[in-house]
C-alpha cells in the first residue's frame, strides 16, 4: 500500500479529486437563523463609516466656517471680514478711503481730492468709519453722481478732547496729543475750495480699490494738496486696515444687467443604508453659477463665475429596486460655501454660507457593487446668503433642480 | 391557512430555477436567500472545511460566504445548468483565501523547499479503492489535519483544478514553491490515510 507506481498516483489522486467533487458536510443547525440575524443587521462595514464620514463631513463643516469667519469673535470678524469684505467685494466699486491718521490732532482736517477716471460713477456712496471702540457705518450718501475728474472732497473735523502739549509726530508736524473724536462730513462734489488755513493735514491715507479701474491713474492732486505734508497713497487694499480706528470709505456702485445661466450640480456622494431601502447621504457638490453682466451705462459685458463646494445631508428613500439600477427620492438639505468667484479674470471674494433646502428623485446606475452614476431632478430652495455678489440664487431662490455624479454605497 | 403558506413555500424553493433564484436573491427577497442557503450551504460547508480545516472557523467562514455572496450576486450571469453552484464554490473558495492570507496561514520557506524537496523527498501513494470506502467527512477529516500551507495548495491544485501558477498567484508564492508544496502535501495525504486505515482494521 506505500511506493507503488505513477500510475497508482494518479489513480487515488482521481478517486479522491471524485470523491471531493460534489461533497456536502452539513451547515450547523441554526445557520439559517444566524444568518438571517446577519442580514438584518447593520452592514459589518458601516460602523467604521459611520465615524469615518460624520467626521469627515465635520471637519469638512469646520473648515468650511472657519474660513468664513463664523467662528471669529465679532470684533475679529469686523475687522477681519466685514469691512475688507465692504471695500473689495465689488470689483468695479470705484472707491477711495481717507483715513486720517491716528492720534491727529488737528481740529479740522481737510482733503482735497481729483480722483481721476474714465468711469463714471454713480447711485450709492457709502461712507464707512470706523472709531477707535467699534466700526459702524455713520453716513450714506445717496445719489452722489461723479464724472470722470470730479472732484472729491471731505472734510472731516476732529474735535480735541483734550490738548496736550505733545512732541513732534513723524513727519515733523506738532502734534497735539488727543482721543480723536472724528466727525465726518458728507462728501460732496465739486466741493469749495479749500480755505489753507483749515488745512493742517499732516498725514491722509488715500487707498483707490483695484478692479476695474486698477490700470487706471489715481492721484492725489492738485496744487492745494501739494502743500500738504506727505500725503500716503497706496493702492493696496490690503493696508486699509494698519490704522483701522480712523478709517472712511467711500464706495459707489455702478449698476448691472443680469443674465444667469441655469446652475448644474457635479457631487461625489455617499450613502449609508440603515435599512433595506432607507439610507442617508452626505457627500461633496461642486456647483457652478455662471452669469452674463451688462454695464447697462456703456454696455460693456463681462461674464461672473462662482464656483460653490456645498456639503449635502439628505434621507433617501429607494422605491424601486433592481440588480443594476435604483429609483429614490432623497430630500434634505445642503450647506455650500464660494470657493472661487470671478468677473472677468478678476477674482472676487463672495463670502457668507449658503443654505438650501433640496427635494429630488433620482435613478442611480450601478457601476461595481458599491459605486454608482446617478441624475436627479427636483426642486432646490435656496436661502439668502447676505452675499454681494447677484447670482442665479437671487433671483430664482427657489429653482429646478439638476444633478449628476458619482456616489459610493454602503 | 398555514397549507396554503407552506404550500407557497414549497413551490418556491423547488420551482425556481438558477437564473431567477439568483435574480430573486439579488431583488434581496428573503425566501430566494433563504432557499440558496438550503440548497448550498452543504457544498459550501464543505469547501470551508476543507480550506481553513477547523469546524468553527469553518462555520463561521460559511456564514461570511453567505452575506458576501448576497452582496454580490446581482454580479452572478446565469450560463447553464450548474453555473450558479459553481459561481457560489468560487466565491466561497476566494473568501476562504482571503482569510488565510489575512492570518497569514501559509508562510512558507522557499528555499528550504528548494534544496530538499527533489532530493530528499520519499513518495508516499495509497490505493484508489482506500479512498471508495472513505466517507467524505473521513476524507475532510484527514485533509483538515494538514499543515495549512499543504492543505491550501491541494484544495487549490488537486481538487479544484487550479494551475500551479494560479495557485502560486493566489498564495502570493512562486510557482516553483507551489509545485514542491503539492509533492510533499501529497505524500502527507498518502501517509495519513495509510496510517487511518491501518488503525481503523486494527
Amino acid at each position: 500500500m506505500n511506493k507503488q507506481g505513477h500510475q497508482s498516483d494518479d489513480k487515488w489522486l482521481n478517486s479522491l479529486r471524485h470523491k471531493m467533487d460534489g461533497a456536502e458536510v452539513p451547515p450547523p443547525l441554526e445557520g439559517w437563523t444566524r444568518l438571517e440575524s446577519a442580514l438584518d443587521s447593520p452592514k459589518r462595514g458601516i460602523m467604521l463609516w459611520s465615524w469615518l464620514i460624520p467626521s469627515a463631513v465635520a471637519m469638512l463643516a469646520l473648515v468650511f466656517l472657519w474660513n468664513d469667519g463664523m467662528l471669529y469673535t465679532d470684533v475679529e470678524r469686523r475687522a477681519n471680514n466685514e469691512d475688507t469684505a465692504l471695500f473689495i467685494d465689488t470689483p468695479f466699486v470705484d472707491s477711495v478711503m481717507i483715513a486720517p491718521t491716528k492720534g491727529l490732532s488737528i481740529s479740522k482736517q481737510s482733503a482735497r481730492i481729483n480722483y481721476s477716471t474714465q468711469r463714471k460713477v454713480k447711485n450709492s456712496a457709502t461712507i464707512i468709519s470706523m472709531d477707535e471702540s467699534r466700526c459702524s457705518r455713520i453716513a450714506m450718501t445717496e445719489g452722489v453722481e461723479l464724472a470722470a475728474s470730479d472732484t472729491l472732497v471731505k472734510e472731516t473735523e476732529v474735535k480735541s478732547s483734550e490738548q496736550d502739549s505733545t512732541p513732534e509726530n513723524n513727519d515733523g508736524v506738532p502734534v497735539t496729543n488727543v482721543h480723536p473724536v472724528h466727525k465726518y462730513t458728507n462728501i460732496y462734489n465739486d466741493y469749495p475750495s479749500i480755505e489753507k488755513e483749515h488745512i493742517r493735514v499732516c498725514r491722509l491715507s488715500l487707498i483707490a480699490s483695484s478692479g476695474m479701474i486698477s490700470n487706471q491713474k489715481t492721484d492725489v492732486g492738485g496744487n492745494t494738496l501739494a502743500s500738504f505734508n506727505p500725503m500716503n497713497i497706496d493702492t493696496n487694499v490690503g493696508k486699509i486696515y494698519e490704522e483701522p480706528e480712523s478709517a472712511l470709505l467711500y464706495r459707489a456702485k455702478p449698476e448691472y444687467a443680469y443674465d444667469h445661466d441655469f446652475p448644474v450640480k457635479v457631487g461625489l456622494g455617499v450613502t449609508i443604508s440603515f435599512a433595506e431601502r432607507w439610507a442617508i447621504e452626505t457627500g461633496l457638490v461642486y456647483t457652478k453659477l455662471r452669469s452674463r453682466l451688462t454695464d447697462i451705462r456703456d454696455d460693456e459685458k463681462m461674464t461672473q463665475t462662482v464656483h460653490y463646494l456645498g456639503l449635502p445631508l439628505r434621507l433617501n428613500y429607494s422605491w424601486l429596486l433592481r440588480p443594476k439600477y435604483t429609483c429614490y427620492t432623497a430630500f434634505g438639505g445642503i450647506i455650500e460655501r464660494a470657493v472661487d468667484a470671478r468677473i472677468g479674470d478678476k477674482s472676487l471674494d463672495v463670502h457668507g454660507i449658503q443654505c438650501g433646502l433640496e427635494g429630488a428623485l433620482g435613478v442611480q446606475y450601478k457601476l461595481t457593487k458599491q459605486w454608482g452614476v446617478f441624475g436627479e431632478i427636483g426642486v432646490s430652495h435656496y436661502f439668502d446668503d447676505d452675499s454681494h455678489v447677484e447670482t442665479y440664487r437671487d433671483e430664482h431662490a427657489t429653482s429646478l433642480l439638476l444633478n449628476f455624479g458619482l456616489r459610493l454605497d454602503f | 391557512m398555514s397549507n396554503f403558506f407552506s404550500r407557497r413555500r414549497m413551490s418556491f424553493s423547488t420551482d425556481l430555477t438558477e437564473a431567477a433564484l439568483a435574480q430573486a436573491c439579488a431583488a434581496r427577497k428573503r425566501r430566494a436567500q433563504e432557499e440558496l442557503y438550503t440548497r448550498y450551504a452543504g457544498a459550501l460547508m464543505a469547501i470551508c472545511l476543507r480550506y481553513l480545516g477547523n469546524k468553527t472557523e469553518a462555520e463561521d467562514m460559511l456564514q461570511d460566504a453567505f452575506l458576501h455572496i448576497f452582496d454580490c450576486i446581482d454580479k452572478f450571469q446565469y450560463q447553464k445548468s450548474g453555473s450558479l453552484g459553481n459561481w457560489l464554490k468560487q466565491v466561497t473558495r476566494n473568501e476562504c483565501l482571503q482569510y488565510l492570507r489575512r492570518q497569514k496561514k501559509w508562510v512558507i520557506d522557499s528555499l528550504e523547499d528548494d534544496f530538499n524537496i527533489l532530493q530528499d523527498l520519499e513518495e508516499e501513494y495509497t490505493d484508489s479503492s482506500v479512498i471508495n470506502q472513505m466517507s467524505v467527512t473521513e476524507l475532510i477529516d484527514l485533509i483538515s489535519e494538514l499543515p495549512d500551507g499543504y492543505r491550501t495548495v491541494i484544495n487549490l491544485v488537486l481538487l479544484d483544478g487550479c494551475s500551479h501558477r494560479e495557485a502560486a498567484s493566489m498564495m502570493g508564492i512562486q510557482e516553483k514553491t507551489s509545485s514542491s508544496q503539492l509533492l510533499r502535501a501529497k505524500s502527507a495525504l498518502a501517509k495519513k490515510i495509510n496510517h487511518y486505515i491501518e488503525e481503523k482494521e486494527l
